[in-house]
């Protein structure tokens, strides 16, 4: 029940009631989305937000999505979490304060849960853009094989063959160390 | 790759979900474990990525975030004009009248002649001279607030007096009984033959057309609607004209608009009801923040409480908790007094009557579904979609032609195959 031509309209001329509708909609899977790849709750927030204020200024100047609201909405996402991560690598201290786990828990168990978390988080970022994208969907976002062929744009068969290499890359990149 | 091993690696991944270990899922397919080992190992790895729910204060921030920005983004000439208000007895027994009335300050110092005087006709006179000679619009409208306010006065000193004249006069209407209303603090007695607006309720002010009764009271002709409350989101900011919860309310140089509101944002609007029964903004004000000073009432009571008001608004419900529906952009507080009509279900379009406080917390007295809803059935799947503004690449499907997207659930088909072709690193993910 993905209506793609979802009220592009009415966003682009800046109604607020279609504005809260489509972010209350779509911002929790994008911030999911974001969570998966990212692991810290500030900037999964800050980049879902800001995808949809670039959504605005699309439209009102004409561009934007035509069609998939959705897949436009997870493209930005996925851009601007590339962006982030290449800053951080410009950066690179501000990397170690990305990911801090909360108290009120064993600091050495959270320590050694993150640092799990952090590896396999670094060996998706080897995957190829496709792949990372149809693992973060579906795990992240917790989509299924047909929402995510939907945002990607492919088949739902393309989907399951790209998802299969994604998990073997991925668990190649793991290596023995698997958690 | 096997159609197989797909399946069973969907199957898998959904059994893990639910909490079947991997060995279980793996002893399903013995003759694919060599395969689907790894990658389930690697599905577990990244399912532990996975967080819950933003947290919903996080999708708030967001969304005034983002409405926010579409405020920036908006052409925007906002209309202000500081100026003294009409009706102030009106105004008075609201927070937000409090308001208006300390901005106006007008108090009708000079009223000692009163209708039936010799030197009345004289006073009503010289108020129209300047009225009419009043430079500029603001200059007019205080002065006529100002003379709304003494015809208040003069009927006050009329029915003290117990002098029969007629007047002709505007205030709130504090109570409304079955032969006589409370306007301001003077009795107003109905007769069957005196013209009611039927719109008019407890709160609003009403203007009131009769003559005095000699034992200290008004017997009415006719009562007029005059001016009302009304509060919603705004939607919509322009020159001209505001939008308000589907409203339309136009805006003139002379209303005086809180500074600051946004679209978005609660308001609570005084309006005036003119002559040929057009509205006139008087003044928009922000409900949010507003704190009422008295007023505790419980939402379920059933008394008629003049600080709150009632409304209607449709809308989509969004969520359900037991105590609050999310509606349109609107949170609503649902009491075990509440009269829900049909099934209704997230997403409905729903039509609610609801109770209003000044605070802008709103209950819910009835909510109903609304038929006919125009969630209208995507029927659409017009051409096949992705075009240069998706933002993905559409490698990955060269094969099998067909590109409608979706087609219901995958049928079972033939031989098409995913030639397995390890696509190597397109760092580029479209664009936009």
């Amino acid at each position: 029940v993905v209506d793609e031509t979802f009220e592009l309209s009415s966003l682009g001329d800046l109604d607020p009631k279609a504005i809260t509708k489509a972010h209350d909609r779509y911002f929790p899977e994008l911030y999911r989305y974001a969570m998966f790849r990212t692991g810290n709750g500030q900037i999964s927030e800050d980049i879902a937000s800001e995808a949809f204020k670039r959504l605005l200024e699309a439209l009102q100047k004409g561009a934007g999505p035509r069609t998939s609201l959705r897949g436009w909405l997870f493209g930005t996402t996925s851009h601007l979490i590339d962006d982030h991560f290449r800053k951080l690598y410009k950066h690179p201290t501000e990397a170690l304060s990305t990911a801090l786990p909360s108290q009120n828990a064993d600091p050495f168990l959270l320590a050694e849960k993150e640092a799990d978390l952090q590896a396999i988080r670094l060996a998706t970022s080897k995957l190829t853009a496709d792949q990372r994208k149809v693992l973060a969907l579906r795990f992240g976002s917790q989509m299924s094989l047909k929402e995510t062929a939907e945002v990607m744009g492919k088949l739902p068969n393309a989907i399951k063959a790209l998802q299969f290499r994604a998990l073997r890359a991925l668990r190649r990149h793991l290596g023995d160390d698997m958690p | 790759m096997s159609d197989r091993l797909f399946e069973a690696l969907e199957v898998c991944i959904g059994a893990l979900e639910t909490g079947v270990s991997l060995e279980a899922c793996l002893s399903l397919y013995p003759e694919l474990k060599s395969e689907l080992q790894p990658a389930l190992e690697a599905a577990q790895a990244a399912r532990s990525l996975a967080t819950d729910q933003a947290p919903p204060d996080v999708l708030l921030r967001s969304r005034k975030r983002v409405l926010e920005h579409a405020a920036e983004l908006r052409p925007k000439k906002r209309l202000r004009s500081r100026l003294g208000l009409p009706t102030l007895a009106y105004a008075s027994l609201t927070v937000a009248a409090a308001l208006l009335l300390a901005s106006a300050g007008l108090i009708a110092a000079s009223a000692q002649t009163l209708p039936g005087d010799a030197l009345y006709p004289v006073k009503r006179a010289a108020e129209s001279l300047s009225l009419s000679a009043a430079p500029g619009q603001n200059l007019k409208q205080s002065l006529k607030a100002n003379y709304s306010e003494r015809r208040l006065e003069e009927a006050r000193n009329l029915v003290k007096l117990g002098r029969p004249e007629e007047v002709r006069f505007v205030g709130t209407l504090t109570q409304m009984g079955p032969e006589a209303w409370v306007v301001d603090d003077l009795r107003v007695v109905l007769t069957p033959e005196t013209i009611l607006d039927p719109q008019i309720e407890t709160g609003m002010g009403v203007e009131v057309l009769g003559r005095v009764n000699p034992g200290g009271w008004i017997s009415a002709d006719e009562v007029r609607l005059k001016t009302f409350r009304l509060s919603g989101t705004v939607e919509k900011i322009e020159a001209e004209a505001w939008t308000v919860d589907g409203n339309e309310i136009n805006i003139h140089p002379l209303t005086l608009i809180e500074s600051g509101i946004r679209v978005g944002d609660q308001v609570l609007m005084l309006v005036q009801v003119e002559a040929d029964d057009s509205w006139t903004t008087l003044a928009i004000l922000r409900l949010e923040g507003m704190k009422v000073p008295t007023s505790t009432s419980t939402p379920a009571s059933t008394e008629e409480d003049p600080d709150e008001f009632e409304i209607e608004l449709t809308g989509i419900v969004e969520s359900m908790t037991a105590a609050s529906w999310q509606i349109g952009n609107r949170t609503i507080a649902i009491t075990p007094g509440t009269e829900l009509e049909g099934d209704i279900a997230l997403g409905d379009r729903v039509k609610v009557h609801a109770r209003v406080a000044l605070d802008g917390s709103t209950t819910a007295l009835k909510i109903e579904l609304l038929e006919g809803d125009e969630t209208d059935e995507v029927d659409e799947e017009t051409g096949d979609e992705p075009e240069e503004e998706t933002p993905e690449p559409t490698e990955e499907r060269e094969d099998g032609g067909e590109d409608s997207g979706d087609d219901g659930d995958e049928p079972p088909e033939e031989g098409e195959e995913e030639e397995e072709k390890e696509e190597l690193e397109e760092e580029e993910e479209g664009d936009h």
